[in-house]
């Protein structure tokens, strides 16, 4: 056809009277030469012994199937070409003639019509079709349609890129049960479809081609033939691996947390703001002598004021009684405003630090004391060597005795009143400072 | 001038020791009396005015049996708001002065070997008022200058 056509009447660009042709229009033109032909010879030779004008409903048809209600204009060149030529001819021009010109119209008009609706409705349908086999080739989420013994009917490019496959022929090889991570598990998957209709969110380990394994959630429904058997399954895959793995990695995170206050040397109490406790960590546990179960809603008694540091009376199971230090952070528990109260225990620090208290004041009051009673004999003492030494009756080695008494005497007064304004303490703790 | 003198201590030797520094002073003449604790110097002190003496000075020692200085020192003050006591002591700066000086006691002679000063410093409570003698026994580095 392409050979004929070119070789009789195209030029080089496909044209014919500055026409753009192809095929179709080809053929049209050639059937309406060929009637125009067959007219002249019919009526001018034959003198139109047979119904010739049957022929011209082949360019007829051919214009209505192609071209639809531009048929009417082949039906009317036709027309005139039958009436012209009988016209000419040695014929009488009838009205049969004028009659078939309306019945060629007639028929070119309906046969391009219906052929015009069908082909809108193809249209339609193909339109339809091809946004459908977009959506599925353009799909994000693997889409896949599967056969009841495991092969596969179809998937999309997603699918592919899932399995890490370089291409859909190496995939569509690969049968569907060796793509679970265990290929037992598609018996229990294609068994839920079966039994329910339909699976959603079905949570299933697959294997891609480098054999490490991807978590999907698989929506499917079931396939069935006209005597309602099962054929096969078809449905989307949901990549759920990175919401896992965060999901695991906040998991982790949290454990991290919770063992870090777990594990804290200070106890962590964490109270609503109703006052309420929510959580105690094993060491409060162990600083209140009671479990975690039994202060969990119970109220803390203390009143929690963020930022400060207090020191907290701590009354154990049984009644002992101890010191802690609490300091108070404002927190969230579980979504809502909460306190988070560190009590560390200092009672052993408390008792020391009383202990040491109470070596100073014992030490200050030996001190003070030991002091006082040397000071009254030797206020003592120097009076009445005082007396002496005054009186005229002594010769000069007594008087030297009584006054090296006297120095003396002064000395240890000095010594013990530097001893009561701390002197000596304070050079003590220079030179330990200096060490 | 003739004063008298009320020593409340527990210890003899101050008592006579007071005593003879006192007849030593020419310029004046003295009555002592002396009580051996508070108890006592409280009854003395009584008994004294009611008999019409009137006393100049009570010197009062703090730490003694039965009855110490501080509460000695209140219930003569009860009594008696112009008592002019001083606390005789060598328990300086302690609670008990503290309580005493509260309960009325208008300064402190502290116990000390010299008796000269001590001596000085009683005279100049005498002579010259409280202000005077409560100066100097806080100020114990003037001893030297006072002395002269």
């Amino acid at each position: 056809m392409e050979k004929v056509r070119k070789r009789l009447v195209m030029t080089k660009e496909g044209k014919v009277f500055g026409l753009k042709v192809d095929d179709k229009l080809f053929a049209l033109y050639c059937t309406i030469v060929a009637c125009v032909l067959l007219t002249i010879f019919a009526e001018f030779v034959l003198h139109a012994q047979f119904v010739f004008t049957h022929f011209f409903y082949i360019p007829i048809l051919l214009a209505g199937m192609w071209y639809y209600r531009k048929a009417v204009y082949v039906a009317w060149v036709l027309g005139v070409v039958h009436i012209l030529v009988t016209h000419f001819s040695p014929l009488t021009l009838s009205t049969d003639v004028f009659g078939r010109v309306v019945i060629f119209s007639v028929v070119a008009y309906v046969i391009g019509y219906v052929s015009e609706m069908r082909a809108q409705n193809e249209e339609a349908l193909r339109a339809q079709d091809e946004s459908y086999r977009t959506f599925f080739r353009t799909s994000r989420d693997p889409i896949f349609v599967t056969s009841k013994d495991g092969r596969w009917v179809d998937f999309n490019d997603a699918a592919v890129e899932l399995f890490g496959y370089e291409s859909r022929d190496e995939l569509q090889e690969v049968r569907i049960p060796d793509l679970y991570e265990n290929p037992e598990e598609r018996k229990r998957h294609t068994y839920f479809i079966e039994q329910q209709g339909f699976t959603k969110d079905f949570a299933v380990n697959l294997r891609k081609k480098d054999g490490s394994i991807v978590n999907t959630l698989i929506t499917s429904v079931v396939r069935k033939d006209e005597n309602g058997t099962v054929i096969g399954y078809q449905g989307t895959i949901r990549d759920d691996t990175e919401r896992k793995r965060a999901e695991e990695e906040l998991e982790k995170n949290r454990m991290n947390y919770l063992t870090l206050i777990e594990n804290s040397a200070d106890s962590i109490v964490v109270t609503g703001r109703d006052g309420a406790i929510r959580f105690v960590n094993p060491v409060a546990e162990a600083i209140f002598g009671r479990t975690s179960e039994e202060l969990k809603g119970e109220l803390f008694g203390f009143s929690v004021m963020s930022g400060q540091s207090t020191e907290i009376d701590i009354i154990r199971r049984g009644g002992e009684t101890g010191t802690g230090e609490m300091r108070v952070t404002e927190t969230e528990w579980e979504g809502e405003p909460a306190y988070l109260a560190s009590i560390r225990d200092i009672t052993d620090r408390k008792r020391a630090e009383e202990e040491v208290k109470e070596a100073y004041r014992l030490r200050e009051y030996f001190l003070k004391e030991t002091s006082h009673r040397i000071i009254t004999p030797a206020t003592i003492i120097g009076g009445y060597s005082q007396l002496l030494f005054e009186s005229s009756n002594l010769d000069e080695d007594q008087k030297e005795s009584i006054q090296i008494i006297r120095e003396r005497n002064d000395e240890v007064q000095k010594l013990v009143s530097d001893a009561l304004a701390g002197k000596y303490l304070e050079e003590g703790e220079e030179e330990g400072g200096n060490e | 001038m003739r004063y008298t003198i009320l020593i409340v201590d527990d210890e003899e030797a101050i008592h006579r020791l007071l005593t003879r520094f006192l007849e030593r002073v020419t310029r004046h003449t003295f009555t002592v009396h002396s009580a051996e604790n508070g108890k006592k110097g409280v009854e003395m002190y009584g008994k004294l005015a009611s008999e019409g003496h009137k006393l100049d000075l009570v010197l009062m020692d703090l730490r003694m049996p039965v009855m110490d200085g501080a509460e000695a020192t209140r219930r003569i003050i009860e009594n008696y708001p112009k008592a002019n006591i001083y606390l005789f002591t060598a328990y300086a700066r302690t609670d008990i002065e503290s309580d005493a000086l509260k309960a009325g006691a208008k300064g402190t002679v502290s116990k000390y070997s010299d008796w000269n000063w001590t001596m000085g410093t009683i005279i100049d409570i005498l002579e010259g008022g409280m202000e005077v003698g409560r100066q100097r026994s806080e100020n114990r580095s003037q001893k030297t200058e006072i002395r002269k």
